[in-house]
């Protein structure tokens, strides 16, 4: 059994405020055909991570993360499953299609993640080659965002059993081209300062809120509940497959 | 939903028109009573997914045709600045270019209403909201045509907000017939107060720079536009007084005290009403006029502005007299129930009548008719929550609709009576 956080914002009132806000799980795949050309520039600046109250339960507000966007109909980072030979796109949830996850913890699962795109492979398989497995954690989790949005990750938290990320959605400026209708995949791979089993984690959450600014005083969840906020309704469901 | 051009052509067009109509047929009232023709038998009265108001409000001040066109020229102005055609090579981001392209199109649609407006003060009112939503798209190209900056934009809608706080400090209740003083009075008071109200930034701050100026826009041109509104309907009203005339402040505030007083005393005779929750419609019909009732003395008390204070206290007057009215309804054995769509439409007949009778019947209608035209708007809310439903409907579904109709019959019925206590009151 593994839960399953999701998000939705909660329909504003006015028109604008309805167009501004985050619709995070409005739609479904959108049948994009190209990859962007507006593929974020990777970011890999670690930070000092900040533990949360929870002894058991870490958090960091600015991970190692290398971040590809893409218009395509498959995200721009997968999983090369070896017993199939093939590309496979990250097993979709059930109750949230919009966002899948792995959890990469060895250099052999690294090596089975393919890119869209020559040049983010170098940067992907350089990501994957600096990492110290016996003491760090690829995450790898992707989403999708409206066109002209995109995700800014407010923070990841991890324990032993569960991950979590909180977003929040921010419009993209004025002079960056963008179709309203269309959809895109973000794909991150976050470093985590832990050595994680990736047998033993089999919860993973993620919350996007539309107000464009990370909040300060949110931290993680807590074990087996749910976290709300003004701007957004957190949904909780549960999944009987396996992971 | 109104229906709206999305392209530049179409608010284009509309700003070119300056043929205002307006106040043609004033309280035209529709009866289409007879018919039943929904397929689940229930009333078919929405037009277009909304349902007009048989009775709006208006104000007793002759508003200027030329005030109207004034204002259609500023929208058009505003809207002026846009590009033709308004595309990606404008603004590349296509979200933000719809939002100034929506406000664009909303800004026509209102002035739309305002042509077809029944009366001058409903165009009035359309027109503010055209040029707030104007502005809105003006301020946002403005941004990228000449690097507009939220700093300026803020400045401006500092100067009008001090504006207001000028004239709100400096309003004289000027004014020979209390009433027909408190209602110029209340409805520049209640725009001075929204003027004054959002002295906040936008509160909604996802928008990049862009969207933020031009949020900035909007509130600056509609705080600008009720201090001008105000100041315009100020000076037409008192032009129009005697010179000699003097203040009604007084007049208002004792009257409302001597109101306040009385529905305290009625407050202290008000039956309990269960606490448990129960659905059933003459239950929730009981606790809704009952607790519109209590609280109506809350909000006399609360309410400062004197010709405010008036208004809310004639409403007052009415919610006890409607909770009275339900009471003795319920004790002479009425059940409310609904066990058809016949009983429906009965309903709604009754609050339709019951607006045009205590219109005809209240001593002083002018006071009365922002009341009925809430109660006017409970009904049409009613109509849409009806025309929402699809298929077969469960009675216990037309609960809320059927209580909105008996609630406005009611109000409505209680007008008359409490328009004559405040007239009572005034005279002391």
């Amino acid at each position: 059994m593994f839960s399953l956080f999701a998000v939705v914002s909660m329909v504003p009132h006015t028109r604008r405020r309805f167009l501004h806000t985050a619709t995070a799980l409005a739609g479904g795949f959108a049948g994009c055909s190209r990859l962007s050309s507006d593929a974020e520039q990777p970011s890999q600046t670690p930070t000092e991570s900040t533990t949360s109250n929870s002894s058991t339960s870490n958090t960091e507000t600015d991970p190692p993360t290398v971040l590809l966007r893409a218009g395509s109909e498959i995200p721009p980072i997968r999983v090369m499953d070896p017993d199939q030979e093939t590309t496979r796109a990250p097993r979709p949830e059930r109750f949230s299609p919009r966002m899948t996850h792995e959890l990469v913890d060895s250099q052999s699962k690294g090596q089975q993640l393919t890119v869209a795109g020559d040049e983010d492979s170098d940067t992907v398989s350089s990501f994957i080659a600096e990492t110290d497995f016996d003491n760090e954690t690829v995450y790898l989790e992707t989403n999708e965002v409206k066109e002209c949005f995109r995700l800014k990750l407010c923070h990841i938290s991890w324990h032993p059993s569960k991950i979590e990320t909180d977003y929040t959605q921010q419009l993209r400026p004025y002079d960056e081209s963008c179709t309203v209708e269309k959809h895109v995949f973000e794909s991150r791979l976050i470093r985590l300062p832990v050595a994680l089993d990736g047998d033993s984690v089999n919860s993973f959450g993620s919350r996007i809120s539309g107000s464009g600014r990370c909040n300060p005083t949110s931290g993680p969840r807590a074990e087996g509940s749910s976290r709300s906020e003004s701007a957004s309704t957190t949904l909780q469901a549960t999944d009987g497959g396996e992971h | 939903m109104r229906k709206r051009s999305s392209t530049r052509r179409g608010f284009l067009t509309v700003t070119g028109a300056t043929l205002l109509a307006g106040c043609s047929g004033l309280d035209q009232f529709s009866d289409d009573s007879d018919e039943m023709i929904s397929s689940h038998r229930l009333p078919d009265v929405v037009k277009n997914g909304e349902s007009e108001p048989i009775v709006v409000d208006t104000v007793p001040v002759n508003i200027e045709r030329d005030r109207l066109t004034e204002t259609v020229q500023r929208v058009s102005t505003l809207l002026g600045t846009l590009p033709i055609p308004f595309g990606p090579e404008d603004i590349p981001n296509g979200y933000v270019r719809r939002q100034l392209v929506n406000a664009a199109n909303d800004a026509s649609a209102h002035i739309e209403d305002a042509r077809t407006a029944s009366n001058r003060l409903q165009a009035f009112q359309s027109l503010r909201q055209a040029r707030e939503n104007a502005r809105y798209a003006a301020t946002g190209w403005a941004f990228v045509e000449s690097n507009l900056t939220e700093e300026t934009v803020q400045a401006e809608y500092q100067q009008a907000v001090s504006k207001a706080q000028s004239f709100q400090a400096d309003h004289k209740y000027i004014g020979r017939d209390p009433i027909t003083a408190a209602l110029v009075h209340a409805r520049i008071e209640r725009n001075l107060d929204n003027a004054l109200t959002e002295q906040s930034p936008p509160s909604y701050r996802n928008s990049g720079p862009l969207l933020t100026v031009a949020e900035w826009g909007e509130q600056a041109e509609s705080t600008a536009a009720l201090v001008a509104d105000s100041r315009y309907l100020y000076d037409r009203f008192t032009s129009s007084l005697p010179t000699a005339a003097g203040t009604v402040e007084a007049t208002l505030r004792t009257a409302v005290e001597t109101v306040l007083s009385d529905l305290r005393n009625r407050r202290e005779e008000l039956p309990a009403e269960p606490t448990e929750d129960n659905r059933e419609l003459v239950w929730r019909l009981r606790y809704r006029l009952h607790d519109a009732a209590e609280s109506s003395i809350d909000h006399i008390s609360q309410t400062n502005s004197p010709a405010s204070a008036l208004l809310t206290a004639t409403a007052g007057l009415m919610n006890f007299l409607a909770y009275d009215r339900l009471r003795k309804r319920i004790d002479d054995g009425e059940e409310f129930s609904v066990e058809d769509a016949s009983a429906v439409r009965e309903h709604r007949s009754q609050a339709l009548e019951a607006i045009r009778t205590a219109l005809e019947q209240s001593p002083r209608p002018a006071l009365t008719r922002s009341l009925l035209a809430d109660e006017a708007t409970t009904i049409a809310f009613a109509d849409e929550e009806l025309s929402r439903y699809r298929g077969d409907v469960r009675l216990a579904q037309l609960s809320d609709p059927v209580r909105r109709y008996i609630g406005a019959t009611m109000r409505a019925r209680s007008v008359p009576t409490a328009n004559q206590q405040m007239l009572d009151a005034l005279e002391g």
